[in-house]
């Protein structure tokens, strides 16, 4: 037996990917974190309370994996839906009917972004309500915030895409609404003609939502989900509520 | 060169040789990612828009029976010899409620187009008598064409007793 252990791990490929020890001492579980970029995200100590489900409920961790679905179902489905008006309605009807599990991307697509949203919001909730927006944390809710219209931009973007009369009288109402940006006959008119690439609704407008959609806004709320993880640790990790009888750091 | 340089005390007063150049790199790098943004915002105004132009042709006169005709193709509404109108006058009115942009509906029964969006609606002047819609519907110059057809031209918005008699 270990010999086998011995092969597969005392040798120099295995040691050259991995450079620690077995964890079984408390350094070489320290180590597992620190030598990780996966894993170093996480802190090496925690706070018992904070690893108690009742501290977070995982929402913000539920609302990563929501995004890491998203990013993947949505990258399966770039694969067959094309961003051309004449195409894309054709297309989902593809997805739903033609492809082989084209369905239960779509939907996995579909139901995770509406969670995403519902998610967002149950995590604001309980940040609200732990009182975790308070300092230090201040400027972790700002950009939570960030992110929640950015949430709500890719919901809005993507809405546009299957081409069908939802859609195009959604976005109809929405360019209507950024049209009376006051001054309506500057500001708005000018907004209106730079999100629709035009004066009305068409090609112009479908390409330029599914570029924000598959990589503009993907862009901008992975990098902010990295600060957002980055600040949480940067602020002594998740809120406490004893934390008030602590010095700061 | 010495070795040993001493920054010297900081002071509003002395702008050194590094100060200047600080300055002038600064400056370059803010013109370049300014023009950089600039530009890219520029990039995101189309020059050249492939949508259907705002004068354009519909058919002759004959083929629109008395009363509203929905034109779908270019959302306006036909109105032919009805409401102050002989039956050889013609107005034409924008299907595109002011409110949000919907396909206001012309219920014949009451005299009115009714917006299924948010419940606007408009009398036969076009004037909004409830809802949400912040302004009438605007009515569009219609002349006839030398091969015979209608002509509307929706850059020339007319008055609500404008007509086309043929
Ligand atoms: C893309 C959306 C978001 C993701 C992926 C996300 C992810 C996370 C994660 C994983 C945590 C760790 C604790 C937990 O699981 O609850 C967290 C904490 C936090 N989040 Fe978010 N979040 C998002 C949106 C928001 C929003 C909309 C707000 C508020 C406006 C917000 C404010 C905070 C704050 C203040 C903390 C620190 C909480 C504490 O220290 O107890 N986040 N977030
Ligand atoms: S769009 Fe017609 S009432 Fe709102």
């Amino acid at each position: 037996m270990s010999r086998v252990a011995d092969l597969l791990f005392a040798n120099r490929v295995w040691k050259s990917v991995f450079r620690h020890g077995y964890p079984s001492n408390p350094r070489n579980r320290a180590e597992v974190m620190f030598q990780n970029v996966f894993l170093h995200i996480q802190s090496v100590k925690v706070f018992k309370r904070s690893l108690k489900v009742s501290a977070t409920f995982g929402l913000g961790l539920i609302l990563a994996y929501l995004f890491l679905l998203l990013t993947l179902t949505g990258f399966l489905l770039m694969f067959y839906y094309v961003p051309e008006v004449h195409r894309a309605y054709a297309d989902m009807k593809d997805l739903e009917f033609a492809v082989s599990f084209g369905v239960v991307l779509r939907n996995m697509h579909r139901w995770a972004a509406h969670a995403m949203v519902l998610f967002t919001f149950l995590h604001m909730a309980r940040v609200f309500f732990t009182g975790a927006y308070k300092a230090p944390r201040e400027f972790n809710w700002v950009i939570g915030i960030i992110l929640l219209i950015i949430t709500l931009f890719l919901s809005l973007s993507g809405y546009l895409l299957p081409w069908d009369q939802l859609a195009y009288w959604a976005i109809t109402i929405v360019s209507n609404l950024i049209r009376t940006t006051p001054p309506a006959d500057i500001m708005g008119a000018g907004a209106s003609y730079l999100v629709l690439g035009g004066t009305q609704i068409g090609q112009n407008t479908l390409i330029r939502f599914y570029v924000m959609h598959v990589f503009g806004l993907p862009a901008i709320c992975g990098l902010l989900m990295v600060v957002h993880f980055w600040r949480i640790r940067k602020d002594g990790g998740l809120a406490r509520p004893d934390e008030s009888n602590i010095p700061l750091r | 060169m010495s070795d040993h340089t001493v920054e010297p005390e900081f002071s509003y007063d002395q702008f050194s040789r590094r100060d200047f150049f600080t300055l002038v790199g600064g400056v370059a790098m803010a013109g370049t990612f300014g023009a950089a943004l600039v530009g890219s915002f520029r990039y995101m105004w189309p020059n050249v828009l492939y949508e259907p132009p705002k004068r354009y042709k519909i058919g002759p006169p004959a083929e629109y029976p008395v009363g509203v005709n929905f034109i779908a193709d270019q959302r306006i509404f036909l109105v032919r010899g009805v409401y102050g109108l002989r039956d050889n006058e013609y107005r034409v009115v924008s299907a595109i409620c002011t409110h949000m942009g919907c396909t206001p509906k012309w219920v014949q029964k009451d005299d009115r187009w009714e917006c299924p969006c948010h419940g606007s609606q408009f009398n036969t002047l076009g004037v909004k008598v409830a809802g949400p819609a912040p302004r009438p519907l605007p009515w569009y110059e219609v002349t006839v064409g030398n091969d015979g057809r209608l002509v509307v031209d929706q850059n020339k918005v007319v008055t609500a007793d404008y007509k086309l008699s043929i």
